[in-house]
């Protein structure tokens, strides 16, 4: 009898779960329904919008325009997102233009508001504030430039730099130095951008950053590695720095004033060093180096060996017939098949 | 006990794993749509000029193959043809019985290179190296026979550049593959791999190897297909990448950090789902060494395979999916419920132990029980329908949250008719095709059990647009070596 009720009981369970399950499937369908009618539609009003303003645009690049369709409230992200896209193939006087269309269509508001609302809407408004410069929204941008979402921070710290410029380059740098969780990529494109004032300032707060934050700043600098003069290097190369600060520090030298550092990290027991310092003297080098680019055709790691044959055979001083000569008198078997095989690497054409 | 009582506590044991199946499923397809709104938001901040900046990692494409010939030139240039802004293609040939080499070597003016070799990864012996005299950025790895995972760990050794990616010699790229897959590299410092979703080509248009139009498939097994790996990727990958579990990336298309793929012992040979087994052990050992890293899911499509269209070559390939579930799960058990496991090792394993793993043998001796109980007068017939039903319906909404799923991200069957079939495929799927594969499941699992020996997986394909119009027809292959 109990068993009896019981399987009553797990059928009239079973029972409402498959119901309530063909429900969900049923709403997931409607659900399914509705998005393709609501993505149709919005295709269909992007297309008339574009087909509307295309030309305005285009036009506002050539010369000022006057007249313009009407804008509805419903088209702003539209408009915007067309906006960033011309914005982002135009300079000068075609950029200025296109500011100014945003001026007469007065969407301050709007971009203003935005930077309040969700996400979505906040990422829109950062792009185009930051190609906009719009004075009055800097304040709203650096507060976001310090949010705690590192996408919506790093668009927002681009902007706050399109917007004010060399006159935030310290704040700047250091808030790039703090935040490790900014993508990295993105980071250094905003630190390519900055310039001399960006890397000026980011020189400067180099000395009095932590580890972390230092090795983020040295991979900052790459960029701006052309005739950087870095401070401290003796310090930044100590066995007792992580070799990922250390193999920054020899990726950063460029000057021939640099090449002792390069030699001395030649002769380090880490290979990694040691690669960076051969890819390094491949550009830097002198006919100095020859003789320990050959003894590091000897190295136990292949790696080394390999950029030492690279090194080798790009040498102004040694080059490809010194480096077929040496094949045949080079005693070491290791050394020798490095040698070929960047040989034939570049008969191939690498 | 009676076995009346036996049969209700059976019922409610059935109950209660259907709906923490289900729940769990519902869970992530939650956390897939919190994550795909996230994605979508981005979108607009996805600038060219960073690809194009010198700031992108340049990527390794490995392309293991065996027994390829028909395929494989077809397959290289539409790689050589990928818009990204510094790669190399290295195909590693596995000791193929066919003209894979020659072939290559004629379409490519291949050369042999002296084989100076760093080999951070064991493997079978490299035989040449070859080198590419039209294609600067094109590299054949001649090798002993090994298995996948070993001719994977020979493309490693070789590569060049920091990250490599995964690629099955039929897959079917997009030319912006190798850019959408960089960027969870570009905006999370401690991303160690990403996966891509796969979509079934077959019923597609392609041309010189890139996709031109897309289509459902004529086949209803290409169909059922369509369905299922919708809901795998975009709900099950996805969502578990949103909670840092991710198990599997697919070996058809994944990127991979190379130093951290090294550290870990590279791909294990001889292991059937290698693929699956690396990320795994990736979450094992980092969580263990306490390396902080991400996992990631990148939703756009960005890898096309065919699908398998007779039943034979379909039941290979899900029971050796099952085999490789089975082998990096055991292989690895030291993640579950470790105290440093994570979300990897407190919830995505035990979820795919309990419900990928030992799921077809519960699913099977539901049934069977249920069936015998009703034979033997012990459950009537509407007791058995209603659980039938249930199993119905729940896998009905699985399927259509992937569906769902599929609407809100990047929807590719875009006209009516298309979506009316896909609609029509998610009913007919659960009657016999999900049943079907379940006894698949079950069957590789035994095999699983029976340590059968690993081999290269073989598949039937038509694989008609990989050819070039002149080129002979394929044989087709269907053995293992």
């Amino acid at each position: 009898m109990e068993s009896s009720i019981a399987t009553e009981q797990a059928l009239r369970i079973a029972l409402w779960v498959g119901a309530i399950g063909l429900l969900l499937t049923l709403l997931a369908i409607s659900a399914v329904l509705l998005l393709r009618w609501q993505t149709l539609r919005q295709q269909r009003r992007r297309t008339a919008f574009r087909q509307r303003w295309q030309p305005v645009l285009a036009m506002t690049t050539m010369v000022p325009v006057a007249a313009m369709p009407v804008l509805k409230r419903s088209e702003v992200e539209f408009l915007l997102l067309e906006w960033l896209e011309w914005r982002r193939t135009v300079r000068g006087d075609a950029a200025d233009r296109l500011a100014k269309l945003l001026d007469q269509l007065a969407l301050d508001g709007y971009l203003l508001a935005w930077l309040n609302r969700d996400r979505r809407h906040q990422v829109l408004a950062l792009l185009v504030l930051g190609l906009y410069r719009l004075v009055s929204a800097m304040a709203s941008v650096q507060a976001l430039a310090m949010a705690s979402d590192p996408l919506l921070s790093t668009l927002a710290a681009r902007a706050w730099w399109q917007g004010e410029g060399s006159r935030i380059a310290f704040p700047l740098a250091a808030l790039m130095a703090r935040r490790l969780d900014w993508p990295l990529a993105r980071t250094m494109q905003l630190a390519q951008e900055g310039g001399e004032p960006l890397r000026a300032a980011l020189l400067h707060v180099l000395p009095d950053a932590g580890s972390a934050e230092r090795l983020r700043i040295l991979r900052l600098l790459e960029p701006h590695r052309q005739g950087l003069f870095l401070p401290h290097i003796a310090q930044w190369l100590a066995v007792s720095q992580p070799i990922e600060v250390r193999t920054q520090v020899l990726r950063l030298l460029e000057r021939p004033a640099d090449l002792p550092w390069l030699r001395q990290a030649l002769q380090d027991a880490d290979w990694q060093l040691r690669v960076v310092a051969l890819q390094q003297l491949e550009r830097l080098g002198t006919a100095e180096d020859v003789p320990a680019l050959i003894a590091a055709l000897h190295d136990p790691v292949w790696w080394v060996r390999y950029r030492a044959a690279q090194a080798l055979l790009r040498a102004p001083s040694f080059g490809v017939a010194a480096c077929a000569a040496l094949t045949a008198t080079l005693d070491d078997r290791y050394g020798r098949d490095m040698l070929r095989q960047v040989l034939a690497d570049r008969e191939a054409g690498l | 006990m009676s076995t009346q009582a036996w049969l209700v506590g059976f019922q409610y044991a059935v109950l209660i794993y259907l709906c923490a199946i289900n729940v769990g499923y519902l869970l992530l397809n939650l956390a897939a749509v919190i994550r795909l709104r996230r994605s979508k938001q981005d979108q607009a901040s996805n600038e060219p000029s960073l690809l194009y900046a010198d700031l992108v990692p340049p990527i390794s494409v490995l392309v293991p193959a065996y027994n390829e010939q028909a395929t494989i030139v077809a397959s290289v240039r539409s790689m050589l043809q990928l818009d990204y802004p510094q790669f190399e293609v290295i195909v590693i040939n596995d000791g193929s019985r066919d003209d894979t080499l020659q072939t290559l070597a004629e379409a490519f003016r291949l050369r042999a290179v002296p084989g100076a070799y760093a080999t951070a990864l064991v493997t079978e012996p490299v035989r040449t190296v070859y080198q590419s005299l039209q294609h600067s950025n094109l590299r054949v790895i001649d090798k002993a026979n090994g298995g996948k995972a070993d001719a994977l760990n020979a493309g490693i050794n070789a590569a060049l550049y920091p990250l490599f990616c995964g690629v099955d010699a039929d897959s079917i790229l997009q030319r912006d593959s190798l850019q959408n897959i960089v960027r969870p590299f570009l905006d999370l410092p401690d991303v160690v791999a990403a996966g891509g979703t796969v979509r079934i080509a077959n019923g597609c248009v392609v041309k010189d190897g890139f996709l031109k139009a897309v289509d459902v498939p004529r086949s209803w097994l290409a169909r059922f297909q369509v369905i299922e790996y919708l809901r795998a990727f975009l709900f099950g990958r996805l969502g578990w990448s949103a909670l840092n579990g991710m198990l599997i990336i697919s070996g058809a298309f994944g990127l991979f950090r190379k130093d951290t793929v090294i550290r870990v012992g590279g791909y294990t040979r001889g292991c059937i789902g290698e693929d699956m087994e690396l990320v795994v052990r990736m979450h094992r050992l980092l969580r263990l060494w306490r390396v902080p890293y991400r996992i990631e899911f990148v939703a756009d499509p960005i890898c096309w395979t065919e699908a398998p269209e007779d039943l034979a070559t379909l039941k290979n390939q899900r029971v050796r999916w099952q085999r490789g579930l089975a082998e990096s799960l055991t292989a690895n058990l030291g993640l579950l419920c470790h105290p440093r496991g994570g979300v990897p090792g407190w919830v995505a394993f035990p979820f795919f132990l309990l419900f990928e793993w030992l799921g077809p043998l519960l699913e099977v001796a539901g049934f069977a029980v249920f069936l015998m109980a009703w034979a033997a007068g012990l459950l009537s017939a509407p007791a058995v329908l209603t659980f039938l039903l249930l199993s119905l319906s729940l896998g009905l909404l699985l399927s259509a949250s992937g569906i769902l799923l599929e609407e809100m991200s990047f929807p590719v069957y875009g006209k009516p008719h298309q979506l009316a079939i896909l609609l029509l495929t998610m009913l007919l799927e659960n009657l016999g095709y999900r049943q079907l594969n379940t006894l698949w499941r079950l069957w590789g699992l035994m095999l699983w059990a029976t340590r059968s020996q690993a081999r290269w997986g073989a598949m039937r394909r038509h694989g008609h647009w990989q050819q070039s119009p002149a080129s002979p027809a394929p044989p087709q292959k269907d053995t293992t070596p």
